[in-house]
């Protein structure tokens, strides 16, 4: 038999040897081909769309086993209530005084925590998101937008409520935990286009030194890329919901944060975080 | 973005992945192609080969098994030009790919065919460097021995001597095992 030597190495690929350079008008050109072949003129960033509604099992098992893996692709979020003695420490600050204790200590304990995230990271996230909305309840008093609207924080004080706070947290890394504290329970877990959203509420109306009763949270979630965006506010969790299902989420050219802190802990709640 | 989460999201679905393959890749699959074709096709046809495989890629990307999508991508890249080559009815560029080899029993070609490769992948890694490189810059990626040298810094005869060193690793390879084999034409 007659055979090519080129057919007998096939398998004899080497991901070392480089050939060929990045050529930014070849690269259009191939883009513009597949785009056409797929019957489409752009290929849209990754927009978040309604899927059907999901499951409830992990509020459910929250519930009844007080932790669950939220995601299980690389990485993950997972969430659980803390334990009764379980002590948390955060590098943030906050100072208050109640009943005559004083929590500005310079390393603050969360003895209030009702729900904690933490991360799992398979290897470091090199760069952060960014996002851009298409619908809110009302203006951002604070965050600054591209021309295109794309930003890493929204903020909205409407001077007695905090309708709504958009942000993407940049400094995610292995085993760093997220803190929400009051009395938290999971309201939805669901599939949003690419992105797993997470839903919690926070009863806050028996801690002494909240400036409000009740909170809600969307977290935004990418199994394949570790990217969180947080929609908190005091807004009911619809509002806050339909601004997820308005806004557009993709990469940014910002790197990661790095975390500077000794312990890789800090709180997300409203205006506190 | 590195190969691993742009396989993640590929097997997802994801379209934002389709933009980003091209860029980290299209320089790589058209170096491929053009090695290929660039002897018989102008250039939009290869840029067609390479389209081509990008939307393969994306059509097929629930079934992509390997880990490894660049090996991949050469892979498919590989095949869509040999296709085209066929399809103009031209000939593959390399002059010196074709061995003749005498089989000593008569099993199923197509376990004979991944007999003969698993050999060759050995004999081509018994090869120490720079020849290995040298053999499969030439015989996987199709470059030009000119390219070669200038890729590694070698004289194109060096490259020349070491291919031809890495031919008869393969055919000894092959021989020792029960293969006898001879260069020759298709």
């Amino acid at each position: 038999m007659k055979t090519r030597i080129t057919d007998l190495v096939q398998d004899c690929y080497d991901e070392n040897i480089n050939i060929g350079e990045y050529d930014e008008e070849l690269a259009a050109r191939i883009m513009g081909n597949v785009q056409n072949r797929l019957g489409v003129k752009n290929t849209p960033p990754r927009r978040v769309r309604k899927l059907p509604r999901a499951f409830l099992l992990a509020a459910v098992l929250v519930l009844a086993f007080g932790t669950v893996a939220f995601a299980i692709a690389e990485y993950t979020l997972s969430l659980r209530k803390p334990s009764a003695d379980e002590e948390l420490v955060s590098g943030f600050r906050y100072e208050e005084v109640v009943d005559g204790k004083v929590w500005n200590s310079e390393i603050l304990t969360y003895p209030d925590a009702g729900m904690i995230f933490t991360f799992n990271c398979p290897e470091e996230i090199q760069y952060t998101p960014e996002f851009r909305c298409f619908w809110l309840p009302q203006e951002a008093t604070e965050g600054i937008t591209d021309e295109q609207g794309w930003t890493k924080r929204l903020f909205c004080d409407s001077g007695d409520t905090i309708p709504y706070s958009i942000s993407t947290i940049d400094y995610i890394r292995d085993g760093l935990q997220l803190v929400i504290s009051g009395d938290v329970s999971v309201v939805k877990e669901e599939r949003l286009g690419d992105w797993e959203l997470l839903e919690v509420t926070s009863d806050y109306s028996k801690l002494p030194y909240q400036t409000y009763d009740s909170a809600n949270y969307l977290m935004l979630f990418d199994q394949s890329t570790g990217y969180l965006v947080l929609i908190s506010g005091e807004s009911d969790i619809e509002t806050l919901e339909h601004i997820a299902h308005e806004m557009e989420i993709r990469e940014s050219s910002s790197p990661r944060i790095e975390y500077t802190g000794g312990v890789p802990i800090g709180a997300i709640d409203l205006a506190r975080g | 973005m590195n190969e691993k989460r742009l396989l993640h999201r590929l097997r997802r679905g994801d379209e934002s992945v389709l933009p980003e393959l091209i860029r980290q890749y299209s320089g790589y699959a058209y170096a491929i192609a053009s090695n290929i074709l660039s002897h018989a096709l102008g250039e939009e046809d290869i840029e067609e080969v390479v389209s081509d495989s990008f939307l393969s890629i994306w059509e097929n990307r629930e079934n992509i098994e390997t880990e490894m999508l660049k090996a991949y991508l050469a892979a498919v890249v590989r095949n869509k030009a040999k296709t085209a080559l066929r399809r103009h009815h031209e000939e593959e560029p390399l002059g010196d790919d074709v061995l003749q080899i005498s089989i000593p029993n008569q099993p199923e070609q197509k376990i004979l065919l991944s007999e003969l490769r698993e050999i060759a992948h050995e004999a081509v890694d018994s090869l120490g460097e720079p020849d290995r490189e040298i053999f499969q810059r030439y015989y996987f990626f199709y470059q030009k021995t000119e390219d070669i040298s200038k890729a590694l810094g070698l004289k194109d005869a060096t490259v020349r001597a070491k291919l031809a060193r890495g031919r008869k690793r393969l055919k000894d390879y092959l021989t020792e095992r029960g293969f006898s084999c001879e260069d020759t034409h298709y």
